[in-house]
């Protein structure tokens, strides 16, 4: 366990390293840092002065380690737009990201594990065909068009819901139905490929065998096993949710990571955009690595081989 | 191999006749597919043609109509009937180029990975965990931020995301082919690893390779449409059902027909071509058990 522990850390680390590197040559391509701060009117001196300030005048190696430096502790320098430190930016945001995030999968799981599992134990029964139309539908569905559609029935012609803003949880739903329904095709789909090849193994003809209740081979039999797919697919359905909540955010004025990101994107504010894009990326590295660990908890296969 | 491969496709197309979702999701696409190629003599209007004193008809179901326009028109006084049928050029040509490009990327790196092994797949690995890392939308509009806005930037930045699923899949699928009787028989008679991959591997991983193509069809359509919805991908003037529902964003109380319609025929398209991807897959993997 600790040598499988020790090699997935060493991995997430270099990918974690590989993508720093990729942001911060993605913001120099960008163009002169000096010349977005001071704008284009500004002199060739005040320019000067802005790229000996930002220290943009000394080798991009040595930039780059020092960004990287910073960044870890926690310096992700400060915002060109907003003069103000990145990070305590982040820090405002991330919850409202993280509520997103976190009610989304909770949403989608809530969706996908029951009807998978009913799915599974009644093949082409209603509730079957009623998850399977859920899945493929959601498959199609453009998330933004989704959520918008939803601002017209929900917020603007019933008057149920808000429309923008982060300033109650009524403003969480809309987005949590959106950003959760993008997750859940894949989630429902494996949970019930998954069930249908427990119920069919070996070991729960065993379990029948030994005549133990149907409620005991499904949860404590079947659904154990079905519970490593969807741990890993869940990871890295969340990493999709961080990438796409930008869309959702945006939409529905929510004003987390994403929608800074958004905002720091159409305003060219280098620092804020290569934090978040490092934040994402570490919160999908985290994730992954930590689900990774579950399965080798739950599997001694995995951590073995 | 080309006998029996003819025979097998023949056989395919016959089954495939006979699966009403392949059947009809197929018919779908190739409609579109026609409405797109001949779109210069089947669109009622010049989609760029701007006539101020026609803004905002509802599409003839609505009360208020113009006869003339039977989806009405944009907020431009555009006929929106014609600027979908451009829009699903658009939709269709970025779909296509992303598949082919991501397409290429993916079965490449999958093929080295899976055959080698080693060192190289432990690399082509690590980048592939790398991509799947990195958040699409930010880095995509930091991508367009840098290089500016084009079709093809769009279908570069787009195919650069979704190569990934290809890998992985022939990777897995060259893996096992590596130790089967067909392989090692070449390796024995001293084929080059270039021939075997290209002329053995291959041709026993196209099934595979075009059911993924049509998911990530569906996906790059629906990325471009998110990113031109966004102001990072079609920019104005150009017809991208994407660029059409950001439009539609500013009148959404009163003209939300305006989201309705390009809304639909992207859900539409993308169900197809699922749709279309799921009974291949099936129709494949029966042939593969017969």
């Amino acid at each position: 366990m600790l040598t499988f522990t020790i090699k997935r850390l060493f991995s997430a680390l270099l990918t974690l390293l590989l993508i720093s590197i990729f942001t911060f040559s993605l913001a120099h391509l960008a163009g002169d840092p000096a010349i977005a701060i001071a704008g284009r009117e500004a002199s060739a001196e005040d320019i000067a002065r802005i790229r000996a300030h930002y220290g943009f005048d000394r080798p991009l190696v040595q930039q780059y380690l020092a960004w990287c430096g910073q960044a870890l502790v926690g310096d992700f320098g400060r915002s060109y737009h907003y003069q103000q430190a990145v990070s305590e930016m982040l820090a405002t945001r991330l919850p409202i990201t993280l509520i997103l995030g976190i009610s989304a999968l909770g949403f989608a799981l809530a969706i996908s594990l029951p009807l998978g599992i009913v799915a599974a134990i009644r093949p082409n029964s209603l509730i079957d065909r009623i998850s399977l139309g859920l899945a493929v539908v959601g498959q199609a569905m453009p998330t933004f068009w989704f959520a918008l559609v939803m601002i017209v029935v929900f917020g603007l012609t019933l008057r149920w819901l808000p429309i923008s803003g982060n300033a109650s949880w009524q403003n969480f739903v809309m987005p949590t139905i959106a950003l959760g329904y993008f997750a859940t095709p894949a989630l429902m789909r494996l949970t019930r490929a998954g069930m249908i090849d427990a119920l069919e193994s070996d070991f729960v003809r065993t379990a029948r065998a030994k005549g133990l209740s149907q409620t005991s081979i499904l949860f404590k039999h079947a659904l154990r096993n079905v519970m490593i797919p969807v741990v890993s697919v869940s990871a890295v359905q969340c990493g999709a949710m961080l990438s796409g909540s930008i869309v959702v955010e945006q939409i529905f004025a929510l004003q987390g990571i994403g929608w800074l990101g958004y905002d720091a994107t159409v305003r060219s504010d280098l620092p804020v955009v290569q934090a978040i894009t490092l934040v994402i990326a570490a919160f999908y590295v985290l994730l992954t690595l930590l689900a990774d660990l579950l399965n080798a908890v739950l599997d001694p296969r995995i951590r073995i081989g | 191999m080309t006998g029996p491969r003819g025979r097998s496709l023949r056989s395919l197309a016959r089954r495939a006749a006979g699966n009403a979702s392949v059947v009809t999701s197929g018919a779908f696409l190739i409609a579109i597919t026609v409405i797109a190629v001949a779109a210069p003599l089947i669109a009622p209007y010049d989609p760029y043609a701007h006539d101020l004193s026609r803004r905002l008809l509802p599409p003839i179901f609505f009360e208020g109509h113009d006869a003339a326009h039977l989806l009405g028109t944009d907020p431009f006084g555009r006929d929106y009937l014609s600027r979908l049928i451009y829009g699903a050029q658009i939709s269709l040509v970025i779909g296509a180029s992303v598949m082919l490009i991501s397409g290429l990327i993916g079965t490449t790196l999958g093929l080295l990975a899976g055959y080698y092994g080693g060192r190289i797949d432990q690399v082509i690995m690590f980048v592939v965990n790398t991509r799947l890392a990195l958040p699409i939308f930010l880095v995509a509009m930091s991508v367009v931020v840098v290089f500016g806005t084009s079709i093809t930037g769009t279908i570069l930045t787009i195919s650069l995301f979704l190569w990934d699923r290809f890998a992985v899949v022939v990777r897995s699928a060259t893996q096992q082919a590596v130790s089967r009787d067909y392989v090692m028989a070449a390796r024995s008679i001293g084929c080059s690893n270039g021939y075997i991959l290209l002329g053995e591997i291959l041709p026993n991983l196209v099934n595979a390779v075009i059911v993924i193509g049509t998911i990530e069809m569906a996906y790059a359509i629906l990325i471009e449409a998110a990113l031109s919805f966004l102001g990072f991908g079609i920019q104005e003037p150009t017809p991208s059902w994407g660029l059409m529902l950001a439009q539609a964003r500013q009148y959404l109380f009163f003209e939300s027909w305006l989201l309705y319609i390009p809304g639909a025929a992207l859900f539409f398209l993308v169900l197809a071509i699922n749709l279309f991807g799921d009974g291949l897959r099936d129709l494949l993997a029966a042939g593969d058990r017969a």
